[in-house]
């Protein structure tokens, strides 16, 4: 199976270029993270990150034949060779796969992503019904692996300022939840040009998503509410 | 409306204009079809009544509305250095500026007489 | 990079590790204004508790009546008597303050229809001392570590906690009189080394499962923690305590949830028997965690086994309903359909015994500090504190119970945040650096910068020989013979270390640096449980010996201590007291 893997050594290379690879001993149950392995036992210089291997903890988010996708969950016999390996879009390249990704937390850090109660807790559980306890699935399940936002033209054309459909998705997690109570400091804090109006509902995160999740729908959700809030 | 209105007022008032104009638009296609063909005492005769008459004129304050709002969209996502921006956003705003003056001659010459 | 420029920060507290027991203490600390740096070899949140699936064990009473004596109670029979009961007493007591803690935190588990939290039945639970099934462990559908750990990070960056991450932490900073100062790191990124000196260390770094061929840990457990300690002169405790979990995809090893039993699955054999119930006729498919993984190992040596190498048993789901399976095990089911091409609500899961969980590690008593054996009694080493999987309170004693390392990482993460704090009002001042011990951990980082020819072995094949090797001599069943030689096998692996070169020298994100230092960690870890294994002569939960078929309370009933100077043992007392409750003394144990 033929591989084509982006190389970039800030060190040795004065800029980045694709290297050819050849791996023999493929067998049909075999997903990118693996291959990426055996051509890292080959070439012990090549780097990625990765590290649980089953899709949950979010390191191994890459650009596979020009779509973003997790190493890990991406089976080699559904893809077209020769396999074009790159560090996701749009994030300045560390060395080989890895991106440097501060741009991206920094968005999720300033939505607040923790649950804001102001009344004083119970000493037991907050009671929640399972209908509303319904509307956090497809939001909390966001693994931060990046592949959304990094293949999110908004957030190309103004990654400082658009917070981007992963922080989206995670606010609205937290507006969704029946516990919180900052819902109308979450809606300013989205209001404006950019934080979250930039979405044009393009809807490259929805395709992405390894986890299935929807972020665009999130982000309509949350001006649904802002429309509340408004009236 | 406020050159500022930014955000949640941008966005929904683009939505709101883009409402109006469909409607506007879809009932003048109407209009048009019903009673075609249509000569120049017909055309006038619609436009000055009073309801027709603003009716239109939202029309075209919703078209300038929902226009400043998408061009500048398109700008702030594209145009990325700040002078570029201003000028072509002052641009836009003295051509919509001028037809809104235009649009308020006519007004005023459709009710003087 | 030498000791005059380089780097060096100074903080009130190092936690070392970002998973849930690292951020819990991180927590307690930055909520009470500690100055507290975290710093972990991956962004917090691809820390290992993302992983944890099944749930957090809670005497809540929500579904079935319980109460934490029974939790007791089950967890001191699950650990086969080798368990610490103090420290068992007080992480059952603390265990639904801490859930309900975590739900205030924001931890979105599931509910029932009375709006409280849902609790399933997981293996080794029972009302009443060992009466009926309960159902003690709350859950957040099959994906409630994820849920906890990224609560837990949320709260840290509400707390404004400092994070170094992606830092790798290279050796302990000891002085002469046996305080512990901090820690040198490595900045992955730019390669460069940092100081990092604090009043008290912390080290949350898990577990070693990548000791084994096929585990069902992530790359980074490679127990960095441990193999620090030990080099510091810190024995490990029960090393050779080494948990299988069941139910681990066969031949790839991704986890299948006990909760997937707890909801009603069963494993089946070649003929569709359902095996466990002449294993463990009362709780069958809910036994221990051992019990159950003996009980397929036997099935498949006595040539039960299903598939065309007869090497696995079955677990059977698609009778529960599409409905239930998507609702209460969605991950699993995604599992299943991304690296199986199985769909768990048509056909069963083939699944065999796989590396899980380090019982053993660095000894601790209840509050997190680091103890070691003085004179007849023991001492804390003054600044030092370790929490969760890395450590050995010890509340899992020869066999954890599924449910309790997420309440293990919660109760004693806080516990051990609340004696730092402690610690730090009695000492207010750094005390002066040892810069020997910094030279000493600068030489181990430039050890990796060698590029003579003598070097013979990669990185890459030591590792895959070492897992090997473990897998074939330290594995389920064990004998003298076997680990005799297996610890000759890892001895020869430790000798070769010597002869491992990398060739890549580069300072930017050098993973061959990492991954060698790792290796070094792992094998230091292999000789500990294997050398641990191969003196305990009895069978005491995943610790099973066909030569010594028997659990041996007389002689036995003790918990091992391996030091790395000379691979010598030593070993200590189990508390059978418990705080304030009676002891439970050690019965034959029976599922």
């Amino acid at each position: 199976m033929r591989f084509k893997i982006y190389r970039y050594n800030p060190e040795t290379d004065k800029k980045p270029y694709m290297q050819d690879f050849v791996l023999d001993n493929i067998s049909d149950d075999m997903m990118l993270r693996d291959a990426l392995l055996l051509i890292k036992a080959e070439d012990e210089t090549f780097t990625f990150r990765h590290s649980c291997g089953e899709g949950v903890c979010g390191s191994d988010a890459v650009n596979i034949n020009g779509t973003n996708g997790l190493a890990c969950k991406s089976r080699l016999s559904e893809l077209k060779e020769p396999i074009e390996v790159r560090p996701v879009p749009s994030m300045p390249v560390i060395r080989d796969l890895v991106v440097d990704m501060e741009q991206f937390y920094h968005h999720y850090r300033a939505i607040k992503p923790y649950l804001t109660v102001k009344d004083p807790v119970p000493e037991v559980e907050f009671l929640q019904t399972p209908q509303q306890r319904e509307k956090l699935d497809g939001l909390y399940e966001c693994i931060l692996c990046g592949c959304c936002t990094t293949a999110c033209p908004s957030f190309w054309w103004n990654p400082d300022k658009f917070r981007g459909p992963a922080a989206l998705l995670q606010s609205y997690r937290f507006l969704a939840d029946s516990r919180d109570q900052a819902t109308s400091e979450r809606l300013q804090e989205l209001d404006g040009p950019y934080r979250m109006f930039r979405c044009h509902s393009i809807m490259n995160c929805v395709n992405v998503c390894p986890k299935g999740l929807n972020p665009t729908e999130a982000i309509h959700s949350i001006k649904k509410l802002m429309v509340k809030d408004l009236v | 409306m406020s050159l500022q209105a930014q955000g949640m007022r941008a966005w929904l008032l683009q939505r709101l204009t883009a409402v109006y104009i469909a409607v506007y638009s879809l009932s003048l296609i109407i209009w048009i079809i019903i009673n075609y063909p249509i000569n120049y005492s017909g055309w006038y005769s619609v436009f000055s009544h009073p309801v027709i008459l603003i009716s239109t004129v939202i029309f075209y304050l919703s078209l300038f509305v929902h226009a400043w709002v998408g061009i500048r969209d398109i700008l702030v996502d594209y145009a990325k250095p700040s002078s570029v921006r201003f000028i072509l956003l002052t641009a836009l705003a003295l051509f919509l500026l001028v037809m809104t003056t235009w649009l308020l001659l006519i007004v005023i010459s459709l009710v003087k007489v | 990079m030498s000791i005059e420029n380089l780097e060096r920060r100074k903080f009130d507290t190092l936690v070392i590790g970002a998973g849930g027991g690292g951020l819990r203490a991180a927590l307690q600390l930055a909520e009470a204004d500690t100055h507290v740096a975290v710093v972990s070899k991956v962004f917090p949140t691809r820390s290992h508790t993302v992983a944890a699936q099944g749930g957090m064990n809670a005497a809540l009473a929500n579904v079935l009546p319980d109460n934490w004596h029974w939790h007791m109670y089950d967890t001191i029979k699950g650990s086969d008597y080798l368990g610490d009961q103090d420290a068992i007493e007080y992480m059952c007591r603390s265990a639904a303050h801490l859930v309900y803690e975590l739900e205030h935190q924001g931890v979105p588990f599931s509910r029932m229809d009375s709006g409280k939290i849902y609790q399933r039945p997981f293996g080794g639970q029972s009302q009443n001392f060992g009466g009926e099934q309960a159902a003690r462990t709350c859950a957040a559908a099959d994906r409630t570590g994820h849920a906890i750990l990224h609560t837990l990070y949320q709260q840290n960056i509400r707390a404004k906690t400092h994070f170094f991450d992606e830092y790798f932490a290279i050796d302990l900073i000891k002085d002469k009189d046996g305080f512990i100062l901090g820690a040198l790191v490595l900045e992955i990124e730019t390669g460069e080394p940092l100081l990092i000196e604090a009043k008290t260390t912390l080290l949350a770094t898990g577990g070693a499962g990548q000791l084994f061929r096929t585990n069902t840990n992530a790359h980074i457990n490679t127990g960095d923690g441990l193999a620090m300690s030990l080099r510091a002169g810190i024995p490990l405790q029960d090393m050779e305590f080494f948990q299988f979990h069941p139910t681990g995809i066969a031949g790839k090893g991704m986890l299948i949830t006990e909760g997937a039993r707890g909801e009603g699955g069963y494993l089946v054999n070649k003929d569709g028997e359902r095996f466990m119930e002449r294993y463990a006729p009362h709780a069958k498919d809910l036994a221990s965690r051992d019990v159950v993984s003996r009980a397929i190992a036997i099935e498949v040596r006595e040539g039960r086994g299903c598939g065309p190498n007869a090497d696995h048993v079955m677990l059977k789901l698609d009778h529960l309903g599409r409905d239930v399976l998507y609702k209460r095990l969605p991950g699993i089911c995604d599992l299943c359909k991304t690296f199986m091409h199985i769909d768990p609500a048509e056909e069963s899961i083939p699944v065999f015994p796989t590396a899980h969980y380090t019982m053993g590690g660095i000894p601790t008593n209840r509050y997190g500090q680091v103890v070691v054996p003085v004179d007849q009694g023991e001492e804390s080493i003054p600044g030092l504190y370790a929490v969760g999987e890395c450590a050995c309170v010890s509340v899992h004693g020869a066999n954890r119970l599924g449910g309790n390392s997420l309440l293990d990482i919660v109760v004693f993460g806080r516990a051990a945040g609340n004696d730092i704090k402690k610690y730090l009002k009695e000492n207010r001042h750094h005390r002066q650096i040892d810069e020997e011990s910094v030279e000493q951990a600068l030489v181990h980082l430039k050890r990796w910068d060698e590029s003579d020819g003598n070097g013979s072995e990669t990185v890459h094949g030591l590792r895959a020989e070492l897992q090997k090797a473990m897998e074939d001599y330290c594995s389920v069943f064990r004998t003298e013979e076997i680990l005799q030689q297996g610890l000759e096998k890892v001895l020869d692996l430790e000798k070769r270390m010597k002869n491992v070169r990398i060739t890549d020298h580069s300072k930017v994100f050098n993973t061959a640096r990492i991954e060698a230092m790792e290796l070094e960690n792992l094998v230091d870890l292999a000789v500990a449980t294997v050398k641990s294994a191969l003196e305990r002569k009895e069978s005491r939960g995943a610790h099973s010996r066909m030569d010594y078929p028997d659990r041996d309370d007389v002689s036995w009933l003790k918990h091992s201590l391996y030091y790395k100077e000379g691979h010598r043992m030593d070993y200590k007392p189990v508390t059978l007291k418990p705080i304030s409750v009676d002891t439970f003394p050690p019965k034959p144990r029976v599922y």
